[in-house]
């Protein structure tokens, strides 16, 4: 290729999780002397950081751009979570975990859900999560890593991490900059244009220093000052399916069980949710500002917490959608710039590594290849659509009929996509999924079945087994996880045996999230 | 949720159909559903008479030959298969020249970017070799060499992959024997009419015998579309013959004449191409070409000509229109095989398809009448599997720089489907090749195909040149001289 159209600087705006995350990666991929990346933040612009929850994709960024796993989590006071528990969403009193992990096992090869299906049909009422190792551990919190050896059923989870979001854009700032990512402080005030008004050319700060760059990534969160404001992408709402825009977040203290999973607890008009830290516990209030007001909702999450409130309650304002198009010109717009999506299924990081990757693959040179741009463009829509309608799943399928909001969510119109999905669920249990998108069968039918969508009928291969012989294998598997369970550490042991926090320098960082 | 008894559940799948397609699917539902009280059916008239002689199927990690829990030598022994670790294209490029597009993955990743990238790249800087001595499945076919990989192998052992070469008729009979021992009863005879009930659904098919078969869901496997054909008789056919041009297929089988090769040898003729390969048995020949421009008793001549020794078979001709139908689930019958498309067998066999597609139906199999969800999703997928396919085909021809006849410059200069040009121009651009997961055939396969066919993009990744040139280099050379170890030893 031309020298002349290699890509020479590339600009990081915002200096968030997503900022910080694109550093990082682009450090391992671009020679410093071929190509400079600088980071421009404000040291004044907080971070929103609401992403403290994450799932098993994580592992794969932090490998490819060679994290060592427990320095990362005792820089981060990260704990372990092997799932999400989602509370009182099906009806008040009823919980059920969206885990990173194997149900069970498949026979024959038909999938485990279908055994689990005829089992009810014969009048068991044993739960579904009986049958997965994160579930039950988690009732303990208990937690150790998977095992490799695949007879053990201790192989058959998956985890992922919670952590301090400013501590982990901290931590990747040492990072990057260790790389040669260079940081510059300052506020934008102009965004300049190239004279067709498609590309940027370059910003200019508060101080007056201009910073020009080839290739820009808009890492400024909900303001999108560089794809929204400068280039004009329109954002597509999504309301009309997600229509919570609203979270008041407060960090507590830890209770005295430190559980490995995120815990996600429908109220009256939204969503609380959980997340347990080393050194506290993330809150927060996620919720419809048309159903309640936000002193009402603050009344709420400070009523519903584990302990002793650390810090007043902040209040964050979202509209959830996405950019029509995450690309344009020379500027791509990663994290909440891109697209917003309530953290109920943790995959704000998820989303921004996506991002990061799709954009590593299709690195451009200066001709901005437009294929190249519309290939990245369809592959982040596909994502954030996938994501978009299995969280609306969720509320869709609620059974709640307390409150107006509950009863909103359960009549609105869904997705074609989605209703197409649900549809053949509910008709033999079968579940359309593709290995592109984030969410596979495991992940579908936990939700499905946690959300009671029960299929009207069983895949035929079932009545290869005997009613008696599917009992039997089912029993085995439900005893062979309480009991390799039971062997497995408290969480909060295993957490302070692995990756404690330096109790040093625990003070700093605590307060902002 | 229905109970087991209830009227509405499945019970009597039949299958109709001549080829070994058929005989794999009826395989298939008896492993699935031995013990499940629900009863298969094959209709196949007493010969297995395939139309091709060989086909080639997946070996290795196979998903259909571990369904029907064979050992791989036994299933080779018994169908008189052998090892093909890809194709040997003779005159399609490059005046007589001959490539090679081997099966599986070239090189590895180097610093996030695909292997490709990098040799590109590199080609124009100095002596990196040929993209294929970063193929250990490549360097294992050009030396002969060849033994499944074994758990525990090396890592560059674990990149070879391979198929299998079978004969049809044994492979069918292979597939019936076990459809037997696993209780399908077939039925050698042929399928004289269709009971389509009020519903629109099919209740029956009558035989020659003047018997008659019930079922309450049917699989047409047949050519002339027995089954499906009677539901919808139009049912959208899509014509690709704009693209593929060949529409006759002439095969022979003459006395085993050397022997067997580790790839597939395909030949460019004037107005189509060649297929030569021997396998433990006999040494086929096949001709696909396009009629208008050579007519069957010339392509006879043709095909005899080729011949070294005597003939064992008579010749064999098929006559097809390239193509497929747009619902291959239409009511409760499923088209599989020749009954849902018709393509050359350049690069996928019809065996190969049914295989996949009878996978996929066993994941959904409808538990009664209620299933428009189920056939819904079996012929989106089946419909992108389908496209890939066609597209792939399309791909050697548009490669292709034979210039010798009015066949070849019009294969040639044909204008691309919209999803193949896409692909392509992508391709071109960025050196990037795209697949979902239904296509049968996957990126490494595209890239393979494309590079030895002389693509090469305009552009590859910018983060080459960003990556260390010196370890690049040192990465690469490791990898060819695993390659060429293992190979060797």
């Amino acid at each position: 290729m031309s020298e002349d159209d290699r890509i020479r600087r590339v600009v990081i705006v915002g200096g968030g999780t997503a900022g910080w995350m694109t550093a990082a990666a682009l450090s391992t991929v671009l020679r410093k002397d071929l190509c400079t990346i600088e980071l421009v933040e404000s040291d004044a612009i907080g971070i929103i950081g609401v992403g403290e929850a994450t799932i098993p994709a994580i592992h794969d960024f932090n490998r490819k751009i060679g994290l060592d796993e427990r320095d990362f989590m005792r820089n981060t006071r990260a704990t372990f979570k092997f799932g999400i528990e989602f509370v009182d969403w099906t009806r008040i009193g009823n919980a059920y975990m969206h885990p990173f992990g194997r149900y069970g096992y498949d026979m024959n090869g038909v999938a485990f859900h279908q055994y689990w299906l005829r089992t009810q049909q014969l009048g068991s009422d044993l739960p579904y999560g009986d049958y997965c190792v994160p579930p039950v551990a988690g009732k303990y919190g208990r937690f150790a890593l998977p095992l490799s050896d695949p007879r053990s059923v201790l192989s058959t989870y998956s985890y992922a991490f919670h952590f301090d979001a400013s501590l982990y854009a901290g931590y990747l700032r040492q990072f990057s900059e260790r790389r040669g990512v260079l940081r510059t402080e300052g506020k934008i005030v102009e965004v300049r244009l190239s004279d067709r008004n498609d590309f940027i050319e370059s910003i200019r700060l508060e101080s007056g220093t201009v910073v020009s760059g080839d290739l820009f990534i808009d890492c400024s969160g909900f303001r999108a000052l560089l794809i929204g404001d400068a280039l004009g992408v329109p954002y597509e709402n999504w309301q009309e399916w997600l229509p919570c825009d609203r979270a008041i977040a407060v960090p507590c203290r830890n209770p005295d069980v430190l559980d490995p999973f995120t815990r996600a607890t429908a109220r009256s008009a939204g969503w609380q949710w959980r997340i347990p830290l080393q050194h506290r516990t993330g809150n927060g209030y996620v919720h419809c500002s048309e159903y309640i007001s936000e002193d009402e909702a603050t009344t709420i999450v400070l009523g519903n917490l584990d302990g002793e409130a650390l810090a007043e309650p902040r209040t964050i304002r979202f509209v959830a959608g996405r950019r029509a198009r995450s690309w344009a010109g020379n500027c791509v717009a990663v994290g909440l710039a891109g697209g917003f999506l309530e953290p109920l299924e943790s995959t704000s990081i998820y989303l921004i590594q996506v991002a990061i990757m799709k954009l590593i693959e299709r690195f451009p040179d200066r001709s901005f290849n437009a294929l190249n741009i519309a290939d990245f463009n369809e592959q982040i829509n596909l994502q954030f659509d996938q994501v978009r309608d299995f969280i609306i799943l969720h509320y869709k399928m609620n059974n709640r009929d307390d409150t107006d909001f509950w009863k909103r969510c359960r009549a609105m119109q869904i997705p074609d996509t989605l209703e197409y999905r649900m549809r053949a669920f509910r008709e033999r249990g079968h579940v359309v999924y593709s290995r592109r998108e984030l969410f596979l069968e495991t992940n579908w039918v936990a939700v499905f079945l946690g959300q009671e969508l029960i299929p009207v009928a069983l895949d035929p291969r079932v009545g290869c087994l005997s009613d008696t012989l599917i009992i039997d294998k089912l029993d085995k598997m439900r005893e062979a996880i309480r009991r390799a369970t039971e062997t497995l550490p408290r969480h909060d042991r295993f957490v302070s045996g692995y990756c404690a926090a330096d109790t040093g320098s625990a003070a700093s960082g605590t307060s902002s999230r | 949720m229905n109970d087991r008894t209830s009227r509405d559940s499945l019970s009597n799948i039949v299958v109709v159909g001549s080829g070994a397609e058929s005989a794999a699917v009826a395989v298939a539902l008896g492993v699935s559903l031995k013990g499940s009280g629900i009863r298969t059916t094959l209709v196949s008239p007493s010969q297995g008479q395939s139309s091709t002689g060989i086909a080639r199927v997946r070996g290795g990690d196979s998903a259909f030959h571990s369904l029907l829990g064979v050992d791989e030598n036994e299933l080779m022994k018994s169908t008189a298969a052998v090892y093909s670790l890809g194709s040997r294209f003779t005159g399609f490029v490059g005046g007589n020249e001959s490539v090679f597009v081997p099966l599986g993955a070239h090189g590895m990743t180097i610093r996030l970017v695909p292997f490709h990238h990098h040799w590109i790249s590199s080609m124009t800087a100095g002596d990196t070799g040929q993209y294929n001595d970063y193929s250990l499945t490549a360097a294992a076919a050009a030396r002969g060499r060849f033994g499944p990989p074994k758990a525990g192998d090396n890592a560059v052992l674990a990149t070879v992959a391979y198929d299998l070469l079978v004969d049809l008729d044994l492979y069918t009979h292979y597939c019936q024997d076990m459809a037997k021992t696993l209780g399908v009863r077939v039925l050698k005879d042929r399928v004289s009419g269709v009971h389509v009930g009020a519903d629109g659904r099919i209740e029956q098919v009558r035989l020659f015998d003047g018997s008659a078969v019930d079922g309450d869901f049917f699989i047409d496997c047949s050519t002339e579309r027995l089954l499906v054909g009677a539901l919808d008789a139009a049912a959208g056919f899509e014509d690709w013959s704009e693209w593929l041009h060949c529409d006759r297929f002439l095969s022979l089988l003459s006395k085993r004449q050397r022997e067997p090769s580790l790839f597939t040898l395909l030949k460019a003729v004037d107005h189509g191409w060649l297929l030569c390969n021997t396998l433990q048995n006999f040494t086929v020949y096949m001709l696909a070409y396009c009629s208008s421009h050579l007519d069957d008793a010339e392509a006879k001549r043709l095909l005899e000509g080729k011949l070294a020794h005597s003939p064992v078979s008579s010749m064999e001709l098929a006559s097809y229109r390239p193509g497929r139908y747009s619902t291959p689930w239409i009511g409760n019958c499923v088209a599989i095989g020749p009954a849902a498309i018709a393509i050359e067998p350049l690069n996928v066999s019809s065996l190969q398809l049914a295989q996949n597609a009878a996978l996929r139906l066993l994941g959904m199999l409808p538990a009664g009448r209620n299933d428009a969800m189920l056939a819904a999703e079996f012929n989106r997928i089946t419909l992108n599997e389908h496209i890939g396919i066609r597209d792939f085909a399309i791909l050697h021809y548009h490669l292709a720089d034979r210039q010798a006849t009015p066949f070849w410059i019009r294969s040639r200069d044909s204008a691309l489907p919209d999803s193949l040009r896409k692909r392509v121009e992508l391709f071109r651009c960025t050196g990037r090749v795209n697949t979902d997961e239904n296509e049968w055939l996957g990126a490494d396969d595209w890239i393979s195909c494309m590079i030895n066919f002389g693509l090469l993009p305009d552009k590859c990744s910018p983060l080459v040149d960003m990556a260390d040139a010196g370890q690049v280099s040192a990465s690469m050379l490791a990898f060819r001289d695993a390659v060429r170890q293992t190979a060797e030893k």
